[in-house]
Protein backbone atom coordinates (compact mmCIF):
# COMPACT_ATOMS: atom_id res chain seq x y z
CA UNK A 1 0.00 0.00 0.00
CA UNK A 2 1.43 3.40 -1.00
CA UNK A 3 1.25 6.34 1.40
CA UNK A 4 2.77 8.78 -1.07
CA UNK A 5 0.08 11.37 -1.64
CA UNK A 6 -1.17 12.26 -5.11
CA UNK A 7 -3.05 15.47 -5.67
CA UNK A 8 -6.74 15.58 -6.46
CA UNK A 9 -8.21 18.67 -8.21
CA UNK A 10 -8.71 21.81 -6.12
CA UNK A 11 -8.72 25.60 -6.31
CA UNK A 12 -6.46 27.63 -4.06
CA UNK A 13 -5.81 31.20 -3.03
CA UNK A 14 -3.46 33.01 -0.68
CA UNK A 15 -5.95 33.74 2.10
CA UNK A 16 -3.73 35.95 4.26
CA UNK A 17 -0.04 36.31 4.95
CA UNK A 18 0.11 32.99 6.83
CA UNK A 19 -2.30 30.65 5.10
CA UNK A 20 -3.64 29.33 1.84
CA UNK A 21 -7.28 28.40 1.39
CA UNK A 22 -8.01 25.30 -0.70
CA UNK A 23 -11.46 24.25 -1.95
CA UNK A 24 -12.19 21.13 -3.99
CA UNK A 25 -14.92 19.80 -6.26
CA UNK A 26 -16.82 18.12 -3.45
CA UNK A 27 -17.09 21.47 -1.66
CA UNK A 28 -14.61 20.66 1.11
CA UNK A 29 -12.28 23.43 2.23
CA UNK A 30 -9.07 23.53 4.23
CA UNK A 31 -6.66 26.21 5.43
CA UNK A 32 -2.99 25.28 5.07
CA UNK A 33 0.02 27.15 6.40
CA UNK A 34 2.38 28.43 3.73
CA UNK A 35 4.88 25.71 4.63
CA UNK A 36 2.31 22.92 4.43
CA UNK A 37 1.03 24.24 1.10
CA UNK A 38 4.52 24.29 -0.38
CA UNK A 39 5.19 20.80 1.00
CA UNK A 40 1.91 19.59 -0.50
CA UNK A 41 2.77 20.95 -3.94
CA UNK A 42 6.34 19.66 -3.80
CA UNK A 43 5.29 16.20 -2.61
CA UNK A 44 7.04 16.63 0.75
CA UNK A 45 4.05 16.61 3.09
CA UNK A 46 5.04 14.37 6.03
CA UNK A 47 3.05 11.14 6.10
CA UNK A 48 0.63 11.07 9.02
CA UNK A 49 0.97 14.78 9.86
CA UNK A 50 -2.29 16.56 10.85
CA UNK A 51 -2.41 18.34 7.50
CA UNK A 52 -1.78 15.07 5.62
CA UNK A 53 -4.68 13.40 7.44
CA UNK A 54 -7.01 16.38 6.96
CA UNK A 55 -6.18 16.64 3.26
CA UNK A 56 -6.74 12.94 2.74
CA UNK A 57 -10.04 12.80 4.63
CA UNK A 58 -11.34 15.81 2.73
CA UNK A 59 -10.35 14.46 -0.69
CA UNK A 60 -7.50 16.84 -1.55
CA UNK A 61 -5.04 13.97 -1.83
CA UNK A 62 -5.26 10.23 -2.35
CA UNK A 63 -2.83 7.42 -1.85
CA UNK A 64 -4.58 4.41 -3.35
CA UNK A 65 -8.20 3.39 -3.96
CA UNK A 66 -8.64 6.17 -6.51
CA UNK A 67 -11.85 4.72 -8.05
CA UNK A 68 -13.52 4.60 -4.63
CA UNK A 69 -12.32 8.11 -3.78
CA UNK A 70 -13.65 9.48 -7.07
CA UNK A 71 -16.92 7.68 -6.45
CA UNK A 72 -17.36 9.64 -3.22
CA UNK A 73 -16.32 12.97 -4.73
CA UNK A 74 -18.66 12.46 -7.69
CA UNK A 75 -21.54 11.62 -5.36
CA UNK A 76 -20.97 14.86 -3.46
CA UNK A 77 -20.61 16.80 -6.70
CA UNK A 78 -23.87 15.31 -7.98
CA UNK A 79 -25.60 16.21 -4.72
CA UNK A 80 -24.36 19.81 -4.86
CA UNK A 81 -25.65 20.12 -8.43
CA UNK A 82 -28.99 18.51 -7.65
CA UNK A 83 -30.82 21.70 -8.62
CA UNK A 84 -30.03 20.91 -12.27
CA UNK A 85 -32.27 17.85 -12.20
CA UNK A 86 -35.10 19.87 -10.62
CA UNK A 87 -35.76 21.52 -13.99
CA UNK A 88 -37.72 23.94 -13.49
CA UNK A 89 -39.18 24.42 -10.01
CA UNK A 90 -39.90 28.13 -9.65
CA UNK A 91 -42.45 29.67 -12.01
CA UNK A 92 -43.19 33.35 -11.48
CA UNK A 93 -46.33 34.80 -12.98
CA UNK A 94 -46.63 38.53 -13.47
CA UNK A 95 -50.39 38.69 -13.32
CA UNK A 96 -50.49 42.47 -13.38
CA UNK A 97 -48.14 45.40 -13.73
CA UNK A 98 -50.51 47.64 -11.77
CA UNK A 99 -49.39 48.65 -8.32
CA UNK A 100 -50.61 50.77 -5.43
CA UNK A 101 -47.02 51.75 -4.68
CA UNK A 102 -44.36 53.85 -6.32
CA UNK A 103 -41.28 52.54 -4.51
CA UNK A 104 -38.04 54.33 -5.34
CA UNK A 105 -36.16 51.11 -6.14
CA UNK A 106 -38.97 49.30 -7.99
CA UNK A 107 -37.28 47.05 -10.53
CA UNK A 108 -40.37 46.15 -12.51
CA UNK A 109 -41.62 49.57 -13.70
CA UNK A 110 -45.07 49.13 -12.23
CA UNK A 111 -48.05 51.00 -13.61
CA UNK A 112 -50.77 53.03 -11.85
CA UNK A 113 -53.27 50.93 -9.93
CA UNK A 114 -56.05 51.91 -12.36
CA UNK A 115 -54.00 51.49 -15.57
CA UNK A 116 -55.54 49.44 -18.40
CA UNK A 117 -53.91 46.71 -20.46
CA UNK A 118 -51.43 45.42 -17.91
CA UNK A 119 -53.40 42.51 -16.44
CA UNK A 120 -52.90 38.85 -17.29
CA UNK A 121 -56.27 37.46 -18.37
CA UNK A 122 -57.57 34.15 -16.97
CA UNK A 123 -57.12 32.64 -20.45
CA UNK A 124 -53.45 33.57 -20.55
CA UNK A 125 -53.06 32.30 -16.98
CA UNK A 126 -54.55 28.92 -17.94
CA UNK A 127 -52.15 28.63 -20.85
CA UNK A 128 -49.24 29.55 -18.57
CA UNK A 129 -50.30 26.85 -16.10
CA UNK A 130 -50.53 24.30 -18.94
CA UNK A 131 -46.94 25.19 -19.86
CA UNK A 132 -45.72 25.10 -16.25
CA UNK A 133 -47.05 21.60 -15.71
CA UNK A 134 -45.02 20.32 -18.64
CA UNK A 135 -41.92 20.91 -16.51
CA UNK A 136 -40.35 17.55 -15.61
CA UNK A 137 -39.82 18.66 -12.01
CA UNK A 138 -41.89 16.77 -9.45
CA UNK A 139 -42.17 19.99 -7.42
CA UNK A 140 -43.62 23.22 -8.73
CA UNK A 141 -43.62 26.57 -6.99
CA UNK A 142 -45.94 29.16 -8.51
CA UNK A 143 -45.11 32.67 -7.38
CA UNK A 144 -47.52 35.51 -8.10
CA UNK A 145 -45.72 38.73 -8.85
CA UNK A 146 -46.58 42.15 -10.11
CA UNK A 147 -47.04 45.00 -9.83
CA UNK A 148 -49.27 44.12 -6.94
CA UNK A 149 -50.84 40.73 -7.77
CA UNK A 150 -53.88 41.19 -5.52
CA UNK A 151 -55.00 43.94 -7.94
CA UNK A 152 -55.83 41.19 -10.44
CA UNK A 153 -57.76 39.06 -8.01
CA UNK A 154 -59.90 37.29 -10.59
CA UNK A 155 -56.86 35.87 -12.39
CA UNK A 156 -55.08 35.01 -9.15
CA UNK A 157 -58.04 32.99 -7.93
CA UNK A 158 -58.56 31.37 -11.30
CA UNK A 159 -54.88 30.39 -11.53
CA UNK A 160 -54.83 28.69 -8.13
CA UNK A 161 -58.02 26.75 -8.81
CA UNK A 162 -56.98 25.81 -12.34
CA UNK A 163 -53.49 24.70 -11.23
CA UNK A 164 -55.00 22.49 -8.53
CA UNK A 165 -57.43 21.00 -11.04
CA UNK A 166 -54.68 20.30 -13.58
CA UNK A 167 -52.52 18.79 -10.86
CA UNK A 168 -55.03 16.00 -10.31
CA UNK A 169 -53.55 14.59 -13.51
CA UNK A 170 -49.86 15.36 -12.81
CA UNK A 171 -49.83 14.85 -9.03
CA UNK A 172 -46.86 17.15 -8.46
CA UNK A 173 -46.04 18.86 -5.20
CA UNK A 174 -47.29 22.45 -5.64
CA UNK A 175 -46.48 25.49 -3.54
CA UNK A 176 -48.00 28.90 -4.06
CA UNK A 177 -46.38 32.15 -3.00
CA UNK A 178 -47.77 35.64 -3.40
CA UNK A 179 -45.36 38.56 -3.44
CA UNK A 180 -47.53 41.35 -2.12
CA UNK A 181 -46.87 44.77 -0.67
CA UNK A 182 -49.74 44.06 1.81
CA UNK A 183 -51.05 47.60 1.47
CA UNK A 184 -54.62 46.78 0.44
CA UNK A 185 -54.89 43.10 1.22
CA UNK A 186 -58.22 42.19 2.84
CA UNK A 187 -59.60 39.47 5.10
CA UNK A 188 -61.38 37.67 2.26
CA UNK A 189 -58.14 37.43 0.31
CA UNK A 190 -56.23 36.19 3.35
CA UNK A 191 -58.92 33.54 3.91
CA UNK A 192 -58.43 32.39 0.32
CA UNK A 193 -54.66 32.13 0.93
CA UNK A 194 -55.33 30.07 4.05
CA UNK A 195 -57.75 27.76 2.25
CA UNK A 196 -55.25 27.06 -0.53
CA UNK A 197 -51.98 27.08 1.44
CA UNK A 198 -50.65 30.21 -0.22
CA UNK A 199 -47.54 31.60 1.41
CA UNK A 200 -47.02 35.38 1.66
CA UNK A 201 -43.77 37.14 0.81
CA UNK A 202 -43.88 40.84 1.55
CA UNK A 203 -41.47 43.75 1.89
CA UNK A 204 -40.43 45.51 5.06
CA UNK A 205 -37.47 47.88 5.00
CA UNK A 206 -37.30 48.57 8.74
CA UNK A 207 -39.17 50.67 11.28
CA UNK A 208 -41.61 53.35 10.14
CA UNK A 209 -39.12 56.12 9.37
CA UNK A 210 -36.87 53.83 7.29
CA UNK A 211 -39.64 51.86 5.56
CA UNK A 212 -41.45 55.06 4.57
CA UNK A 213 -38.36 56.55 2.92
CA UNK A 214 -38.74 54.36 -0.16
CA UNK A 215 -41.91 52.31 0.04
CA UNK A 216 -44.44 54.93 -0.88
CA UNK A 217 -47.97 55.07 -2.20
CA UNK A 218 -48.49 56.80 -5.52
CA UNK A 219 -49.84 59.75 -3.49
CA UNK A 220 -46.37 59.98 -1.88
CA UNK A 221 -47.40 58.90 1.60
CA UNK A 222 -45.71 56.05 3.42
CA UNK A 223 -47.07 52.50 3.53
CA UNK A 224 -45.69 51.35 6.88
CA UNK A 225 -48.85 51.57 9.01
CA UNK A 226 -51.01 49.71 6.50
CA UNK A 227 -48.35 47.05 5.95
CA UNK A 228 -47.81 46.36 9.64
CA UNK A 229 -51.56 46.20 10.34
CA UNK A 230 -52.01 43.71 7.50
CA UNK A 231 -48.97 41.62 8.41
CA UNK A 232 -50.50 41.11 11.87
CA UNK A 233 -53.83 40.25 10.26
CA UNK A 234 -52.04 37.71 8.05
CA UNK A 235 -50.27 36.24 11.08
CA UNK A 236 -53.67 35.76 12.74
CA UNK A 237 -55.32 34.13 9.75
CA UNK A 238 -52.49 32.18 8.12
CA UNK A 239 -50.05 31.68 10.98
CA UNK A 240 -46.66 33.33 11.41
CA UNK A 241 -44.76 30.68 9.49
CA UNK A 242 -46.77 31.44 6.35
CA UNK A 243 -45.65 35.07 6.15
CA UNK A 244 -42.13 36.18 5.28
CA UNK A 245 -40.69 39.60 4.62
CA UNK A 246 -37.79 40.81 2.53
CA UNK A 247 -35.85 44.01 3.02
CA UNK A 248 -34.01 46.03 0.43
CA UNK A 249 -30.88 47.89 1.48
CA UNK A 250 -30.76 51.50 0.33
CA UNK A 251 -28.67 54.44 1.40
CA UNK A 252 -31.47 55.23 3.88
CA UNK A 253 -31.19 52.05 5.94
CA UNK A 254 -27.66 50.83 5.15
CA UNK A 255 -26.23 52.55 8.22
CA UNK A 256 -29.17 51.47 10.39
CA UNK A 257 -29.31 47.73 9.76
CA UNK A 258 -29.56 47.04 13.49
CA UNK A 259 -32.81 49.04 13.55
CA UNK A 260 -34.09 46.93 10.66
CA UNK A 261 -33.10 43.73 12.48
CA UNK A 262 -34.83 44.91 15.67
CA UNK A 263 -37.99 45.63 13.69
CA UNK A 264 -37.97 42.12 12.21
CA UNK A 265 -37.52 40.58 15.65
CA UNK A 266 -40.22 42.82 17.13
CA UNK A 267 -42.59 41.66 14.37
CA UNK A 268 -41.82 38.03 15.16
CA UNK A 269 -39.97 37.11 11.98
CA UNK A 270 -37.50 34.29 12.41
CA UNK A 271 -34.84 35.82 10.21
CA UNK A 272 -33.82 38.41 7.67
CA UNK A 273 -32.20 38.46 4.25
CA UNK A 274 -29.97 41.53 4.14
CA UNK A 275 -30.49 42.13 0.46
CA UNK A 276 -28.61 44.70 -1.61
CA UNK A 277 -30.20 46.81 -4.33
CA UNK A 278 -30.48 45.13 -7.70
CA UNK A 279 -29.45 47.34 -10.62
CA UNK A 280 -32.74 47.32 -12.52
CA UNK A 281 -35.63 49.64 -13.18
CA UNK A 282 -36.02 52.60 -10.84
CA UNK A 283 -33.09 51.39 -8.72
CA UNK A 284 -30.88 52.45 -11.64
CA UNK A 285 -32.78 55.66 -12.34
CA UNK A 286 -32.60 56.64 -8.65
CA UNK A 287 -29.10 55.24 -8.03
CA UNK A 288 -27.67 58.59 -6.96
CA UNK A 289 -30.41 58.99 -4.38
CA UNK A 290 -30.59 55.47 -2.94
CA UNK A 291 -27.43 53.66 -4.12
CA UNK A 292 -24.09 52.97 -2.40
CA UNK A 293 -20.77 51.27 -3.07
CA UNK A 294 -20.42 47.52 -2.72
CA UNK A 295 -17.73 47.97 -0.06
CA UNK A 296 -20.12 50.09 2.02
CA UNK A 297 -22.73 47.37 1.81
CA UNK A 298 -20.31 44.59 2.75
CA UNK A 299 -18.88 46.55 5.69
CA UNK A 300 -22.37 47.06 7.11
CA UNK A 301 -23.42 43.51 6.27
CA UNK A 302 -20.54 42.23 8.40
CA UNK A 303 -21.53 44.46 11.34
CA UNK A 304 -25.15 43.34 11.03
CA UNK A 305 -24.10 39.69 10.87
CA UNK A 306 -22.06 40.10 14.06
CA UNK A 307 -25.09 41.68 15.75
CA UNK A 308 -27.32 38.82 14.62
CA UNK A 309 -24.85 36.23 15.90
CA UNK A 310 -24.87 37.98 19.27
CA UNK A 311 -28.68 38.07 19.29
CA UNK A 312 -28.64 34.27 18.82
CA UNK A 313 -26.08 33.84 21.59
CA UNK A 314 -28.30 35.96 23.83
CA UNK A 315 -31.11 33.46 23.38
CA UNK A 316 -33.20 34.64 20.41
CA UNK A 317 -33.04 32.42 17.35
CA UNK A 318 -32.80 34.72 14.34
CA UNK A 319 -31.26 33.75 10.99
CA UNK A 320 -29.48 35.83 8.36
CA UNK A 321 -30.75 33.85 5.41
CA UNK A 322 -28.05 34.66 2.84
CA UNK A 323 -25.33 33.69 5.30
CA UNK A 324 -27.21 30.52 6.12
CA UNK A 325 -27.45 29.68 2.42
CA UNK A 326 -23.74 30.27 1.77
CA UNK A 327 -22.74 28.33 4.89
CA UNK A 328 -24.92 25.42 3.81
CA UNK A 329 -22.97 25.36 0.56
CA UNK A 330 -19.63 25.64 2.36
CA UNK A 331 -20.23 23.31 5.28
CA UNK A 332 -22.47 20.62 3.77
CA UNK A 333 -22.64 18.81 0.42
CA UNK A 334 -26.31 19.68 -0.02
CA UNK A 335 -27.83 21.50 -2.95
CA UNK A 336 -29.25 24.92 -2.17
CA UNK A 337 -31.73 26.50 -4.52
CA UNK A 338 -30.99 30.15 -5.10
CA UNK A 339 -31.48 31.13 -8.70
CA UNK A 340 -29.37 34.28 -8.41
CA UNK A 341 -26.20 32.44 -7.39
CA UNK A 342 -25.89 29.10 -9.14
CA UNK A 343 -23.59 27.48 -11.66
CA UNK A 344 -24.99 27.07 -14.21
CA UNK A 345 -27.18 30.05 -13.51
CA UNK A 346 -30.67 29.32 -12.27
CA UNK A 347 -32.12 31.59 -14.98
CA UNK A 348 -34.54 29.43 -16.94
CA UNK A 349 -33.46 26.07 -15.48
CA UNK A 350 -34.41 26.76 -11.85
CA UNK A 351 -36.79 29.66 -12.35
CA UNK A 352 -38.77 31.23 -15.17
CA UNK A 353 -41.07 34.22 -15.33
CA UNK A 354 -44.24 34.63 -17.36
CA UNK A 355 -45.24 38.16 -18.33
CA UNK A 356 -48.87 39.29 -18.33
CA UNK A 357 -49.14 38.60 -22.08
CA UNK A 358 -47.68 35.08 -21.88
CA UNK A 359 -44.10 35.95 -22.86
CA UNK A 360 -41.59 33.76 -21.02
CA UNK A 361 -38.26 35.01 -19.65
CA UNK A 362 -35.50 33.26 -17.70
CA UNK A 363 -35.53 35.87 -14.91
CA UNK A 364 -37.42 38.91 -13.77
CA UNK A 365 -34.47 41.12 -14.71
CA UNK A 366 -34.70 39.74 -18.26
CA UNK A 367 -38.36 40.68 -18.41
CA UNK A 368 -37.38 44.12 -17.16
CA UNK A 369 -34.92 44.48 -20.04
CA UNK A 370 -37.75 43.66 -22.43
CA UNK A 371 -39.84 46.40 -20.81
CA UNK A 372 -36.94 48.73 -21.55
CA UNK A 373 -37.02 47.65 -25.22
CA UNK A 374 -34.49 44.81 -25.37
CA UNK A 375 -36.19 41.45 -25.98
CA UNK A 376 -32.98 39.40 -26.24
CA UNK A 377 -34.02 37.16 -23.34
CA UNK A 378 -37.57 36.41 -24.46
CA UNK A 379 -37.64 32.60 -24.59
CA UNK A 380 -41.01 32.48 -26.31
CA UNK A 381 -44.71 32.90 -25.70
CA UNK A 382 -47.08 30.33 -24.22
CA UNK A 383 -49.51 30.75 -27.14
CA UNK A 384 -47.00 30.71 -29.97
CA UNK A 385 -44.36 28.28 -28.76
CA UNK A 386 -44.31 24.77 -27.34
CA UNK A 387 -42.79 23.94 -23.96
CA UNK A 388 -39.93 22.22 -25.81
CA UNK A 389 -39.27 25.33 -27.91
CA UNK A 390 -39.30 27.61 -24.89
CA UNK A 391 -37.25 25.51 -22.45
CA UNK A 392 -35.18 23.55 -24.93
CA UNK A 393 -34.39 26.39 -27.31
CA UNK A 394 -31.08 27.92 -28.34
CA UNK A 395 -31.41 30.85 -25.94
CA UNK A 396 -31.65 28.79 -22.76
CA UNK A 397 -28.90 26.45 -23.95
CA UNK A 398 -26.69 29.49 -24.49
CA UNK A 399 -27.53 30.89 -21.05
CA UNK A 400 -26.60 27.58 -19.44
CA UNK A 401 -23.40 27.07 -21.40
CA UNK A 402 -22.20 30.62 -20.71
CA UNK A 403 -23.03 30.74 -17.01
CA UNK A 404 -20.87 27.92 -15.64
CA UNK A 405 -18.33 29.54 -13.33
CA UNK A 406 -16.16 26.45 -13.71
CA UNK A 407 -15.15 27.66 -17.17
CA UNK A 408 -15.72 31.42 -17.03
CA UNK A 409 -12.74 33.80 -17.16
CA UNK A 410 -11.51 34.76 -13.69
CA UNK A 411 -14.20 32.59 -12.02
CA UNK A 412 -12.55 29.35 -13.15
CA UNK A 413 -9.52 29.95 -10.95
CA UNK A 414 -11.41 31.59 -8.07
CA UNK A 415 -11.14 29.69 -4.82
CA UNK A 416 -14.81 30.39 -4.06
CA UNK A 417 -16.20 29.13 -7.34
CA UNK A 418 -17.53 25.85 -5.87
CA UNK A 419 -19.94 27.91 -3.76
CA UNK A 420 -20.63 30.77 -6.16
CA UNK A 421 -22.59 31.33 -9.34
CA UNK A 422 -23.20 33.73 -12.16
CA UNK A 423 -25.87 36.13 -13.31
CA UNK A 424 -25.88 36.12 -17.12
CA UNK A 425 -28.77 38.58 -17.35
CA UNK A 426 -26.92 41.12 -15.26
CA UNK A 427 -23.73 40.46 -17.22
CA UNK A 428 -25.60 41.09 -20.45
CA UNK A 429 -27.08 44.32 -19.13
CA UNK A 430 -23.70 45.56 -17.93
CA UNK A 431 -21.43 44.42 -20.76
CA UNK A 432 -23.60 43.31 -23.68
CA UNK A 433 -22.64 39.62 -23.33
CA UNK A 434 -23.67 36.75 -21.08
CA UNK A 435 -20.22 36.05 -19.68
CA UNK A 436 -19.59 39.58 -18.47
CA UNK A 437 -16.38 41.10 -17.24
CA UNK A 438 -14.76 40.52 -13.89
CA UNK A 439 -13.05 41.28 -11.52
CA UNK A 440 -14.46 44.77 -11.30
CA UNK A 441 -18.18 44.13 -11.52
CA UNK A 442 -20.25 44.68 -8.38
CA UNK A 443 -21.65 41.15 -8.44
CA UNK A 444 -18.21 39.55 -8.25
CA UNK A 445 -16.76 42.06 -5.79
CA UNK A 446 -19.72 41.75 -3.44
CA UNK A 447 -19.74 37.96 -3.43
CA UNK A 448 -15.98 37.67 -3.00
CA UNK A 449 -16.04 40.08 -0.07
CA UNK A 450 -18.92 38.21 1.56
CA UNK A 451 -17.10 34.88 1.15
CA UNK A 452 -14.00 36.53 2.66
CA UNK A 453 -16.04 37.48 5.74
CA UNK A 454 -17.43 33.99 6.17
CA UNK A 455 -14.11 32.23 5.63
CA UNK A 456 -12.42 34.54 8.15
CA UNK A 457 -15.04 33.39 10.63
CA UNK A 458 -14.58 29.75 9.67
CA UNK A 459 -10.82 30.08 10.04
CA UNK A 460 -11.23 31.70 13.46
CA UNK A 461 -13.48 28.74 14.37
CA UNK A 462 -14.96 30.48 17.42
CA UNK A 463 -17.04 27.88 19.23
CA UNK A 464 -19.99 30.22 19.85
CA UNK A 465 -20.12 31.48 16.27
CA UNK A 466 -19.85 27.96 14.89
CA UNK A 467 -22.69 26.80 17.15
CA UNK A 468 -24.88 29.60 15.78
CA UNK A 469 -23.93 28.76 12.20
CA UNK A 470 -24.65 25.05 12.67
CA UNK A 471 -27.97 25.86 14.33
CA UNK A 472 -28.95 27.83 11.21
CA UNK A 473 -27.83 25.11 8.83
CA UNK A 474 -29.43 22.27 10.78
CA UNK A 475 -32.63 24.08 11.73
CA UNK A 476 -32.00 23.16 15.36
CA UNK A 477 -32.09 25.59 18.25
CA UNK A 478 -28.79 26.70 19.75
CA UNK A 479 -29.54 24.65 22.87
CA UNK A 480 -30.24 21.56 20.79
CA UNK A 481 -27.00 22.16 18.92
CA UNK A 482 -25.14 22.27 22.20
CA UNK A 483 -26.92 19.24 23.61
CA UNK A 484 -28.44 21.36 26.37
CA UNK A 485 -31.99 20.06 25.95
CA UNK A 486 -33.32 16.94 27.59
CA UNK B 1 22.31 40.87 -6.72
CA UNK B 2 19.15 41.37 -8.72
CA UNK B 3 15.90 42.54 -7.14
CA UNK B 4 12.45 42.24 -8.65
CA UNK B 5 12.64 45.94 -9.48
CA UNK B 6 15.36 45.09 -12.01
CA UNK B 7 12.72 43.37 -14.12
CA UNK B 8 10.17 46.19 -14.01
CA UNK B 9 10.74 49.03 -16.44
CA UNK B 10 9.03 52.21 -15.35
CA UNK B 11 8.15 54.45 -18.25
CA UNK B 12 6.15 57.03 -16.32
CA UNK B 13 4.21 57.09 -13.02
CA UNK B 14 1.30 55.40 -14.80
CA UNK B 15 3.12 53.24 -17.36
CA UNK B 16 5.49 50.34 -16.86
CA UNK B 17 6.26 46.94 -18.31
CA UNK B 18 7.73 43.62 -17.34
CA UNK B 19 9.38 41.09 -19.65
CA UNK B 20 8.68 37.42 -19.03
CA UNK B 21 10.32 34.25 -20.27
CA UNK B 22 7.65 31.98 -21.75
CA UNK B 23 9.75 28.90 -21.16
CA UNK B 24 9.15 29.59 -17.45
CA UNK B 25 5.65 31.10 -17.54
CA UNK B 26 3.02 29.70 -19.90
CA UNK B 27 1.21 32.27 -22.00
CA UNK B 28 -2.08 31.00 -20.47
CA UNK B 29 -0.78 31.90 -17.01
CA UNK B 30 0.30 35.32 -18.23
CA UNK B 31 -3.17 35.92 -19.71
CA UNK B 32 -4.92 34.75 -16.53
CA UNK B 33 -2.74 36.91 -14.29
CA UNK B 34 -3.29 39.90 -16.58
CA UNK B 35 -7.06 39.41 -16.58
CA UNK B 36 -7.14 39.90 -12.81
CA UNK B 37 -5.65 43.38 -13.27
CA UNK B 38 -7.91 44.73 -15.99
CA UNK B 39 -10.03 46.61 -13.47
CA UNK B 40 -7.00 48.76 -12.62
CA UNK B 41 -4.90 48.71 -15.81
CA UNK B 42 -5.02 48.72 -19.55
CA UNK B 43 -2.78 45.80 -20.48
CA UNK B 44 -1.13 44.69 -23.69
CA UNK B 45 0.84 41.49 -24.03
CA UNK B 46 3.39 41.71 -26.84
CA UNK B 47 5.97 39.23 -28.11
CA UNK B 48 9.57 40.40 -27.67
CA UNK B 49 11.27 37.36 -29.16
CA UNK B 50 10.69 33.61 -29.49
CA UNK B 51 11.26 33.23 -25.75
CA UNK B 52 10.12 36.54 -24.29
CA UNK B 53 6.89 38.50 -24.00
CA UNK B 54 6.46 41.99 -22.66
CA UNK B 55 3.41 42.88 -20.55
CA UNK B 56 2.67 46.60 -20.77
CA UNK B 57 0.67 48.21 -17.98
CA UNK B 58 -1.05 51.58 -18.17
CA UNK B 59 -2.87 52.60 -14.98
CA UNK B 60 -6.49 53.71 -15.30
CA UNK B 61 -6.11 55.70 -12.09
CA UNK B 62 -3.15 58.06 -11.66
CA UNK B 63 -2.87 57.32 -7.94
CA UNK B 64 -1.89 53.68 -8.37
CA UNK B 65 1.54 52.51 -7.20
CA UNK B 66 2.47 50.74 -10.39
CA UNK B 67 5.65 49.03 -9.23
CA UNK B 68 3.91 47.49 -6.24
CA UNK B 69 1.02 46.38 -8.44
CA UNK B 70 3.40 44.67 -10.87
CA UNK B 71 4.97 42.84 -7.95
CA UNK B 72 1.48 41.61 -7.05
CA UNK B 73 1.07 40.65 -10.70
CA UNK B 74 4.26 38.58 -10.46
CA UNK B 75 2.88 36.77 -7.40
CA UNK B 76 -0.42 36.15 -9.14
CA UNK B 77 1.49 34.86 -12.17
CA UNK B 78 3.22 32.23 -10.06
CA UNK B 79 -0.18 31.15 -8.67
CA UNK B 80 -1.61 30.84 -12.16
CA UNK B 81 1.43 28.92 -13.37
CA UNK B 82 0.91 26.50 -10.48
CA UNK B 83 -2.80 26.17 -11.35
CA UNK B 84 -1.82 25.22 -14.89
CA UNK B 85 0.60 22.61 -13.59
CA UNK B 86 -2.05 21.17 -11.28
CA UNK B 87 -4.54 21.13 -14.14
CA UNK B 88 -2.02 19.26 -16.25
CA UNK B 89 -1.50 16.74 -13.45
CA UNK B 90 -5.08 16.13 -12.43
CA UNK B 91 -7.35 17.96 -14.87
CA UNK B 92 -8.46 14.63 -16.33
CA UNK B 93 -9.45 13.49 -12.84
CA UNK B 94 -11.59 16.61 -12.54
CA UNK B 95 -13.26 15.74 -15.86
CA UNK B 96 -13.89 12.20 -14.62
CA UNK B 97 -15.48 13.47 -11.40
CA UNK B 98 -17.90 15.69 -13.32
CA UNK B 99 -18.66 13.09 -16.00
CA UNK B 100 -19.26 10.36 -13.43
CA UNK B 101 -21.52 12.67 -11.39
CA UNK B 102 -23.99 13.01 -14.25
CA UNK B 103 -23.51 9.79 -16.20
CA UNK B 104 -21.92 6.99 -14.20
CA UNK B 105 -18.77 5.54 -15.77
CA UNK B 106 -16.68 2.45 -15.18
CA UNK B 107 -14.16 4.38 -13.10
CA UNK B 108 -11.57 1.59 -12.89
CA UNK B 109 -11.47 1.37 -16.67
CA UNK B 110 -11.41 5.14 -17.11
CA UNK B 111 -8.59 5.58 -14.58
CA UNK B 112 -6.46 3.00 -16.39
CA UNK B 113 -6.68 5.10 -19.53
CA UNK B 114 -5.51 8.31 -17.81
Amino acid sequence: MSEKPHLLPFQFSRFDSNDYLLVNESGEYIFLSNDDFHNLINGNLPFGSPSYCDLKSRHFIYTDHLPETLEMISAKYRTRKRFISDFTVLHMMVITLKCTNNCLYCQVSAEDDDAKGFDMSPDVASRVIDTIFKSPSSSIKIEFQGGEPTLNWETLKHTVLYAKKINRKYNKHIDFVICTNMVKINTQQLMFFKEHGIHISTSLDGPRDLHNKNRLLRSGSGTYDAVIKNIYKAFDILGRDQVNALMTTTTDNIDHLNDVIEEYIRMGFSGIFIRPLNPYGLAVTNAEQIGYHVEHFVENFEKALDSIIQINLNGTRFVEYFTSLLLTRIMTPFSTGFVDLQSPSGAGISGAIYDHNGDVFPADEARMLARMGNRYFCMGNVFKDSYEDIFGGILLREIVSKSCVEIMPYCSSCVYRTYCGSDPVRNYRETGNLIGKRPNNDFCRKNKLLFDILFKKLKRNDADEMDVFWSWISGLSLKEMRGETI
Amino acid sequence: MKSINNFIYDISPTQANITLDISIYAIEAIHAASYAFIDRYHIIIEPESDKLVMVLFEAKDKTRRITEDIKDFATSLIDHQLRLQLEKTNGKIRDLIVAHAFSPLDLKKEIKSL
